[in-house]
């Protein structure tokens, strides 16, 4: 817009050059360093900590004399979700019996779908007049 | 026609240049309740000048978000300076300014900002992101909620409206809920605006930050804008509640003479503002991260009894 | 309590093989251990006498002997003095037996040992590579007395293996070594959920000066000026430590007017130091204004250091044997109105931050170290009186004019940067307090005795309870007055790791403020 053109006009160093991200000097970057999804998404899932309820554990495994000298670490997370627990778990329950006692309906008998056509035309006519 | 488009530039021109002013004028005040002498309030000024003559450097894995949201930043603020009744309420765009319609404008900022943020993949930049976006999210029903406190009262959601209501009927802010009201909003804008106790404007340490931890890979140009919308955005927040709660002073016509009375309260009532941050910045300390969510919901609350009082007190 | 006597008649009935079992003073015993007999010689103390291993020197005395000389020195419980054990490594098998899994603190000079000596630690369960990055030769072992200066430095591009923690959405946050404030490098490797630190390493010795390299050969004046400068903010208390090693070595005792003085360019500078460091921690929380007033203090200070000792960080006040300069009447009128008026200010700070609510919060219950972990990692002066570990070496190992001033020694058992954040407050009251007395004490007399010369292969070692924690120097004594080996061991090195532990579950932004709480030397640790 305007702005980039107003910059120039003011003359705004236009030199642009492409570097490494800023890594505090180390001179290796991975993708280790990189923000992860559970990351971005764990403020709001502490401040939500009672609708979320996250699983914790964390194992380390220990030299087999001295605590001090860590062998592994790892560490596993789950979120138990209460909406998909108390909410959609029991409603896509609700829904899956309805569909399968629905399949009753469906033969597969091409004959049987222009009776259920017939019949809904029947139906539709009645309620139309 | 001509008069009014003047009087838009004029509102414009001065959140342009007012801003990197209030900035200093707020830095010089904390200063000085330090006991520091502190640098000249044009400081900020000038640090805005350094930094549009340096060169840009942007990151190798940026797409073209991260070059694109400075400049989105600045628009936005500069639109929202178009429609917020800075000095007058019969700009001619004021029609738009429909209160809510001004703050999904700001959200729209802060939403690019976040992305940008998280665009150069660096750690600190995610972190900000990420705490920006919770806090930002917790920010929004308070500021809807405080807003339809002052709304249902003025019976309208226009901030002209509003100001011009009240301006003629005083008495109708003389309630408690108002002043709740008030208390939600500025809570809202030290939290929206980086500020004490929320995020401090002035650390150096990445690992504390919000705000500057998303702009953490800006430099030259592209920083000078994220900064000058940064405070272009505390400028507006600041005139607007000044103008919604104290409409004292705001011209109702545009004529020269109330247009240069509105000037000169906007000025003195954004330096008692500028006063009241550097007060409230120097007597408390920066909140334990996961505290903020609590200040917040305190925050919710009084807009929430602003809204009962606004419908139980009439 | 055993005493050093005590001691030493269990050991001779003890039937451990040793020889040489000598009480050099009534708080120091000497004894050689074979080499094979160290681990059995280390469990016999702990389990006795409650000794840990403070400091382990190592020596190339292959010109001498054809040996490589170690020393394990260490400290009793209940202040009852030390245990100096040497050990020796001949050089055709440069190896020894680690005493790593038993003290942590002696897995980490271990390793400094390897890599600087090429001694090899049998038994370490970690021996990546700590003084020496990876770009060093690895045949290159600086601290050999033929050791060349070498060129063919190479980084091969391989990372540091730092510990990495399995899991989903684990990732992991470099900070430094180039960092946004002006201070040294380091670097921390932190392994995070979200906000929540599970793992942290930290990485140190960017600037390895060789400082125990530069001391080879050197002379006593040479050695006071290098000491002086291994730490800007610590110049008397490193100064402090080598002048007491050579004078042990020379068997001279200083005259009591150097002694008061010694205690009073300390608490001088521990005094500086913690207004500064409260100061910095409140600045930590958010908290400015408090920075303020204690940098202001802070700077009256150093004005006044300058106006005493002719530098603002002291130095060139300390001399073996003494001290080099004297206070006049109207000095010390100075600095006791001084003090008095900073000690009123820096209360009245204190009580602004104490009392603000928010500041509270930010340091009770963060970055919590608990006192078994303290007390396995050998953590040493203000994070360990601020996790309940009663131990100051002005008071166990009293050197200068201690013994005789009231010391009171501040215990805090929180552990957390509340904890550490009172033991500065009070530790900085308790200095004014003590100037104040050692000035009004002052005895009068002659400002230092001169040192016959240190017998050649000799050593002693130096103690002093500087602001961060006890300093060790051990000092060998060389030909024609010179120093054959000095090892440092500044409070940062065996505190460095247990930040690491501080700071486990704490979240990300919490940080800086533990850091600080600890305010550890760089300096100090990359010798």
């Amino acid at each position: 817009m305007a702005i980039p053109l107003a910059l120039r006009l003011i003359g705004a160093d236009k030199r642009r050059r492409y570097y490494e991200t800023w890594g505090c000097g180390r001179a290796l970057q991975t993708a280790r360093f990189e923000y992860t999804a559970t990351a971005f998404a764990n403020p709001f899932k502490r401040v939500f900590a009672l609708l979320y309820r996250p699983v914790k554990e964390l194992d380390i495994e220990f030299h087999p004399e001295s605590r001090y000298f860590v062998r592994t670490i790892a560490y596993y997370n789950e979120g138990r979700l209460i909406f998909e627990d108390a909410l959609y778990r029991p409603l896509l329950r609700v829904i899956e019996t309805l569909a399968r006692q629905a399949r009753v309906l469906q033969s597969g008998n091409v004959h049987g779908y222009l009776v259920y056509i017939l019949i809904a035309l029947v139906v539709l006519l009645i309620l139309t007049v | 026609m001509l008069a009014e488009i003047a009087i838009e530039i004029l509102q414009m021109l001065l959140v342009m240049f007012g801003s990197p002013l209030l900035v200093g004028v707020i830095r010089k005040a904390k200063a000085r309740l330090q006991g520091r002498r502190g640098a000249g309030v044009f400081q900020p000024c000038a640090d805005l000048r350094k930094l549009l003559a340096k060169e840009v450097v942007v990151s190798e894995n940026t797409s073209w978000i991260f070059r694109f949201t400075p400049y989105l930043l600045a628009t936005t603020m500069l639109l929202s300076a178009l429609i917020i009744p800075v000095l007058t309420v019969r700009a001619p765009l004021g029609f738009m300014g429909n209160i809510i319609a001004l703050m999904y404008l700001f959200l729209l900022g802060t939403f690019f900002l976040a992305l940008a943020g998280l665009d150069a993949g660096s750690a600190f930049g995610g972190m900000g992101s990420s705490r920006e976006v919770a806090i930002a999210a917790l920010a929004e029903p308070t500021v809807l909620i405080a807003i339809f406190g002052i709304a249902l009262r003025a019976g309208t959601t226009s901030l002209d409206g509003i100001i011009t209501r009240f301006a003629a009927e005083p008495l109708l802010m003389l309630n408690a809920g108002h002043l709740l009201a008030f208390f939600a909003l500025f809570i809202v804008a030290l939290a929206e605006n980086g500020r004490l106790p929320v995020d401090n404007p002035a650390t150096h340490l990445e690992l504390t930050m919000i705000h500057e931890a998303m702009i953490l890979e800006y430099s030259g140009r592209l920083l000078a804008l994220v900064e000058w919308a940064a405070g272009m955005k505390l400028f507006l927040f600041l005139t607007l509640l000044s103008n919604l709660f104290f409409p004292w002073g705001v011209a109702l016509t545009n004529t020269p003479l109330p247009l240069f009375v509105a000037f000169l309260a906007l000025a003195v009532k954004l330096l008692l503002f500028a006063g009241a941050i550097a007060l409230a910045e120097t007597s408390v300390a920066k909140l334990r991260l996961f505290r903020v969510p609590e200040l917040l919901a305190g925050s919710f609350t009084v807009a929430l009894l602003a809204v009962v009082t606004a419908f139980f007190i009439k | 309590m055993a005493d050093v006597h005590g001691l030493k008649q269990r050991l001779d009935s003890a039937n451990l093989n040793l020889n040489n079992i000598e009480v050099r003073s009534p708080r120091e015993l000497r004894v050689s251990v074979p080499r094979q007999r160290l681990v059995g010689f280390a469990d016999y103390l702990r389990t006795e006498v409650h000794a840990r291993p403070e400091l382990i020197v190592a020596e190339d005395t292959r010109l001498e002997d054809r040996r490589f000389t170690m020393r394990y020195i260490f400290d009793m419980e209940g202040a009852a003095g030390v245990v100096i054990a040497s050990v020796s490594v001949p050089a055709e098998d440069p190896t020894f037996p680690s005493l790593a899994t038993r003290w942590y603190l002696a897995s980490r000079f271990e390793r400094e040992i390897h890599d600087l000596f090429g001694l090899v630690p049998t038994g370490h369960p970690d021996l990546r590579r700590l003084p020496l990055h990876q770009f060093w030769p690895p045949d290159y072992h600086p601290l050999l007395k033929d050791a060349m200066v070498r060129q063919d430095f190479y980084d091969d591009g391989e990372p540091y293996p730092f510990r990495r923690v399995e899991g989903e959405g684990v990732y992991e946050i470099t900070v430094g070594p180039v960092h946004a404030g002006i201070i040294e490098p380091g670097h921390f490797r932190f392994s995070v959920e979200g906000e929540t630190i599970i793992n942290l390493e930290s990485r140190m010795y960017f600037v390895h000066k060789g400082i125990e390299k530069l001391f080879e050969s050197a002379t006593l004046v040479q050695g006071l000026q290098l000491a002086e400068r291994i730490s800007g903010d610590s110049s008397v208390a490193h100064a402090l430590a080598f002048s007491q090693a050579v004078e042990s070595l020379a068997g001279v005792t200083i005259p009591p007017r150097a002694a008061y003085l010694r205690v009073v360019l300390l608490e001088l500078e521990r005094l500086y130091n913690h207004i500064a460091d409260v100061g910095a921690i409140c600045t930590d929380t958010g908290f400015a204004v408090a920075n303020a007033h204690a940098l202001r203090l802070r700077e009256d200070l150093l004005r006044l250091n300058a106006r005493l000792a002719g530098h603002r960080l002291l130095r060139g006040c300390l001399l073996p044997g003494g001290v080099a300069r004297d206070f006049g009447a109207e000095q010390i009128a100075d600095a006791r109105g001084l003090i008095a008026r900073v000690a009123a200010d820096f209360d009245q700070i204190v009580e602004i931050a104490t009392t603000n609510g928010l500041v509270l919060d930010r340091l009770h219950g963060t970055g919590r170290l608990n006192q078994q972990t303290a007390r396995e990692m050998q953590v040493v002066g203000v994070p360990a009186r601020a996790s309940g570990i009663d131990a100051d070496a002005r008071r166990d190992h009293p050197f200068a004019a201690y013994a005789a001033l009231p010391l009171r020694v501040v215990v805090h058992t929180e552990g957390d940067v509340w904890a550490r954040l009172m033991v500065r407050v009070e530790e900085a009251r308790e200095a004014a307090r003590l100037i104040g007395l050692a000035l009004e004490a002052l005895p009068s007399g002659t400002l230092a005795v001169p040192l016959d010369a240190l017998p050649e292969g000799e050593a002693a070692f130096g103690l002093v309870e500087g602001w961060r924690g006890p300093i060790w120097h051990w000092v060998v004594g060389g030909k024609k007055n010179t120093l054959r080996r000095v090892k440092i061991k500044d409070p940062s090195f065996a505190n460095w790791p247990a930040l690491n532990y501080a700071i486990l579950k704490n979240i990300v932004p919490d940080f800086p403020l533990v850091n600080k709480s600890f305010n550890l030397s760089y300096a100090g640790n990359d010798l």
